[in-house]
């Protein structure tokens, strides 16, 4: 039965499937077996955070799951409403705390587009940049909790060496190793130093330079690459109906990246090529591999906008003039952002005369992502599930906000 | 939040929100009640017993194609309507259909969503489900009663996902009140709310 | 061990006073202990290096404060754990609970006394010595099913399942692999066989022949699986399944599951050096039998044992975890056929130097049938 997995995984071939079933229901006839109920999590190792998945199993098989939120819910949106609008913004932070910065970057447009707010040219370009910095670090993790997650420890540590480094460079301007608070309304914190950036280039041809070395060790290892393909495979209508984005969508052949096809901020500018689609590496489109090629892939895609927001990047102020006791008009506002994990969406209305949001919403993306893995884990093994929540990279702090 | 006038001086209609209007109005004539399509969020506001028509329509139309439900928010405005009005907003986008060429560049709205909008009175508050259209929305109409208490109909379980199923009240409605206790830990509310 | 006490007593003049059998008795007693206390302390020794070699392979340091260079470390994490709270779950069941931990620190730790160390330095020295090893680390399996069905865990059945599930496929191509040394060898005694390999190091098995050198690699992966080591990893795969089948356990009850683990380890390589690598043969034509010279060999046999460990722990590092079907495809459907086809061809290798190169007549027929 065991060599037969993975038929039963790739979804379409029944047929060793229906001869299993025929074998199991015989061993159920004679023998009394049972299906078992495991919780898994809000205390495990590879759930990520306080993610509990209730798992039916029969013996190493998923018969059902249910994954249960909101164990750290924190208010976020009764908090947006609770505040003035400058004072939101901390809060977004710890949303998705791998991506601080992206969340921030999203938040700000929202309220400025909500205020009419002019942001200055290089505010935008310090935003991208960070933002870029902040992408790459959320992979980096990403890739290396994956190589976790699979029983592979040594990736880890070694990505956590870049991250540290990257850490530091955005505690250089922000006093925060996680959670920033850099982007503002309006603008930004501080201005970047000339210091600051030639560190940031020392930093950005190192990440480049251990790239190829993190590859080796998963991206083309054979074990790695048996764990992951044909593994947790989200096709093109599941994702799509599911409301997956981000990198779990362009796996699964969606050419859609909001940097690019929407571009915010000043994304339109730069010149960088969206990963997409199934790797000539192996596997199919859509699994487990795919995503964490895609993510392999954004990295190095991230390090190209960098350089050029680096090389376009004008002098000037970094704050633009928001008007003291900050009350935006009536209103609404809808915007997306690209964060690492897939679309952060912020949808802002405003009764006027106030200083505080009417209503104050977020999308978190890993809450979507991570809601369709009722159906794409199922009948799965059990190490499989966890190399699919590995693989969508969820931060529990965006679902349960 | 005004009716459109097609007035010449107005600024540019949001394309995709036209073109959504334009097969809802086609389909379903009496269903849309107001609609917005300029300036940085657009939107159509359908009524509640036509919502599951227009979300079918919306999907499966050649012209829209929307089919993702990217974000599914409620909205409490106890002050409208009699007795208050609960407003549900779909942001629908559309992963098939690109838009066209240059879409990206516009000032206001650079972003091919469409918001369709559905305003039903505080009590009951029902509105019909659309979780059969796009599974996603399940979580986030789970989400949206658990937070704001629209009633989602014709759905399964409607339970709550973020916050403890026994919770008092819906906290984002703005008549909510702090509980004094939770299970006998007693619930300090911020200063100045 | 009985021919090493048979010389003491000759030697000595009031133990000739005294039983034979109680001399006997004594002296395996105390050779017992020496090996259990050599073995425990190896066993501590390796999971320093383990975290050592690890630290260095991930960019930090590992243990350094015990001891020098941390060489200490596993005294206080020993002391550590016996100073912690013994926790039994209500609702296990409470003799096989706490009798599982014993029987598999027996299974890994009573084999030891037929492994030797060096030219006679072996507790029992026996005739069926790789025999008593296999079946003496597969009673391990009895202790881990027991400690997953007593903790009364869900975590912790499924990783006994695994676990059984494992070691017990993987037993076959490891006996094979060993069986094809044992064609070879013509004998079981582990002492024997290294006695065959003494000299130059093409008389190591491992180069005698195409078979022996595939059931070296044969022998080692499946050690690595029987010993449950990454990539085979599964019975105890913390990203899975958290702790396996040792989730429930607490304190020193833990800490004798961590011990059996690395002193199973241990035994393996160092049965891996013996079968295939010529035991305390340092590779080169030299007598090392003598009284002081055998501890040169002993020190060469523990060279090898740490490099086969370093090998293990460098694997363990470097890959993923297997999933469950693919280790049980790799047993059935690679190991297991590839071990057989050594245990035939090398039968067929003997008989060919028999018959048709001249048997113990000339140099290569005997470097070609070994002691078969």
């Amino acid at each position: 039965m065991a060599e037969r997995g993975p038929d039963l995984r790739s979804g379409g071939e029944p047929e060793g499937a229906v001869e299993i079933h025929e074998r199991q229901e015989a061993v159920g006839r004679d023998l009394r077996t049972e299906e078992m109920v495991f919780n898994m999590g809000p205390q495990h190792p590879a759930t990520h955070g306080v993610l509990r998945v209730a798992v039916r199993t029969d013996g190493e098989h998923v018969r059902a799951l249910q994954p249960h939120v909101g164990n750290i819910h924190r208010c976020a949106e009764k908090i947006g409403e609770s505040l003035p609008y400058y004072q939101w913004i901390p809060y977004l932070d710890r949303m998705d705390y791998l991506a601080a910065i992206c969340n921030e970057h999203v938040g700000c447009m929202a309220i400025e587009r909500l205020g009419g707010i002019e942001v200055p040219e290089r505010a935008e370009y310090i935003r991208v940049i960070v933002a870029e910095v902040q992408r790459i670090l959320s992979h980096l993790m990403a890739i290396g909790v994956y190589g976790l997650d699979l029983g592979a420890f040594t990736p880890f540590l070694h990505q956590f060496r870049e991250r540290e480094r990257g850490m530091d460079l955005l505690d250089h301007i922000s006093g925060g190793r996680l959670l920033y608070h850099y982007i503002r309304i309006g603008g930004v914190k501080r201005d970047l130093s000339q210091d600051w950036l030639d560190e940031l280039d020392a930093w950005t041809s190192e990440v480049e330079r251990r790239m190829p070395e993190y590859n080796t060790l998963l991206l083309h290892n054979r074990v790695f690459q048996e764990r992951t393909f044909r593994v947790g495979i989200i096709d093109r209508d599941t994702g799509v109906r599911w409301g997956v984005t981000g990198p779990g969508l362009r796996a699964a052949g969606v050419d859609w990246d909001c940097r690019r096809d929407a571009p915010y901020s000043i994304y339109d500018r730069f010149d960088f090529e969206v990963p997409y689609g199934a790797s000539d590496i192996g596997g199919v489109l859509g699994d487990c591999f795919q995503r964490h090629w895609i993510r392999v892939r954004e990295i190095e895609e991230s390090l190209k906008i960098i350089r050029q927001a680096r090389e376009q990047m004008p002098e000037g102020p970094v704050m633009g003039r928001v008007p003291k006791g900050f009350k935006p008009p009536a209103g609404e506002v809808y915007i997306r952002g690209e964060n690492p994990r897939g679309e952060l969406a912020c949808y802002m209305v405003s009764a006027g005369k106030s200083d505080k949001a009417w209503r104050a919403r977020c999308r978190g993306p890993s809450f979507s992502n991570i809601a369709c893995i009722t159906e794409i884990a199922e009948g799965q093994l059990i190490a499989d599930l966890v190399a699919i929540i590995g693989s969508l990279d969820i931060v529990l702090g965006e679902v349960d906000r | 939040m005004s009716e459109s006038t097609d007035t010449p001086a107005a600024p540019p209609a949001d394309p995709v929100t036209e073109r959504a209007l334009a097969v809802l109005q086609a389909a379903i004539p009496d269903g849309v009640v107001a609609y917005e399509l300029t300036g940085g969020h657009p939107w159509i506001q359908v009524r509640a017993e036509d919502l599951r028509a227009a979300c079918w329509l919306l999907r499966d139309h050649a012209d829209t194609k929307l089919d993702c439900c990217h974000l599914i928010s409620g909205v409490d405005w106890p002050d409208a309507g009699e007795g208050g009005e609960l407003e549900v907003v779909y942001h629908l986008c559309s992963f098939e259909l690109k838009p066209e060429p240059g879409y990206g560049q516009r000032a206001l709205k650079n972003d091919p969503w469409v918001a369709l909008k559905v305003r039903v009175p505080r009590d009951p508050g029902e509105v019909p489900t659309v979780m059969d259209i796009w599974t996603g929305a399940d979580w986030h109409e789970r989400e949206t009663w658990d937070l704001v208490g629209v009633r989602f109909t014709g759905r399964r379980e409607l339970r709550r996902i973020l916050l403890p199923d026994d919770w008092p009240g819906h906290p984002l409605r703005k008549d909510w009140e702090y509980p004094a206790s939770y299970h006998g830990v007693p619930i300090i509310p911020p200063e100045g709310y | 061990m009985q021919s090493l006490l048979d010389q003491l007593i000759e030697s000595t003049s009031w133990l000739q006073g005294l039983p034979v059998g109680l001399v006997y008795a004594a002296g395996m007693v105390i050779a017992c202990n020496l090996v259990l206390v050599y073995a425990s302390a190896l066993a501590g020794e390796t999971v320093w290096l383990e975290r050592r070699v690890s630290g260095r392979m991930q960019a930090r340091i590992g243990p350094n404060r015990v001891g020098p260079q941390g060489l200490l470390q596993f005294l206080a994490d020993g002391l550590k754990l016996l100073g912690k709270e013994d926790i039994v779950p209500k609702t296990a069941d409470k003799p096989i609970f706490l009798i599982a931990p014993i029987i598999v620190f027996v299974g890994a730790f009573a084999a030891f006394a037929v492994v030797p160390f060096g030219h006679y330095l072996v507790a029992a020295d026996m005739n069926v010595g790789i025999f008593l090893v296999l079946s003496l680390t597969s009673i391990e399996v009895v202790g881990i099913i027991m400690a997953g069905w007593a903790s009364n865990s869900k975590w912790a059945i499924l990783g006994a399942m695994r676990e059984v599930a494992q070691m017990v496929s993987y037993e076959l191509p490891l006996g094979l692999a060993a069986l094809s040394i044992v064609v070879l060898a013509g004998t079981m005694n582990l002492s024997e066989i290294v006695y065959q390999q003494e000299g130059w190091f093409w008389n190591w098995y491992v180069f005698r022949g195409p078979f022996a050198f595939v059931a070296f690699f044969a022998f080692f992966v499946s050690a690595l699986a029987a010993l449950k080591r990454a990539p085979f990893d599964l019975p105890e795969a913390e990203s899975e399944l958290v702790a396996g089948f040792h989730t429930e356990y607490t304190g020193f009850r833990f800490a004798v599951f961590f011990l059996a683990e690395y002193a199973a380890m241990i035994l393996f390589s160092m049965v891996t050096a013996i079968l295939f690598l010529g035991g305390w043969s340092p590779g080169f034509d030299i007598d090392l039998s003598g009284p002081l010279s055998r501890w040169i060999g002993a020190l060469i046999l523990f060279g090898k044992t740490i490099a086969l460990l370093f090998v293990m722990i460098w694997v363990r590092w470097t890959l993923p975890r297997f999933r469950i079907d693919r280790v049980m495809y790799l047993c059935y459907k690679v190991l297991l056929p590839v071990s057989v086809v050594c245990v035939v061809g090398m039968a067929i290798q003997v008989l060919l130097a028999m018959t048709v190169f001249g048997g113990r007549a000339n140099a290569f027929g005997t470097w070609l049938m070994g002691g078969g």
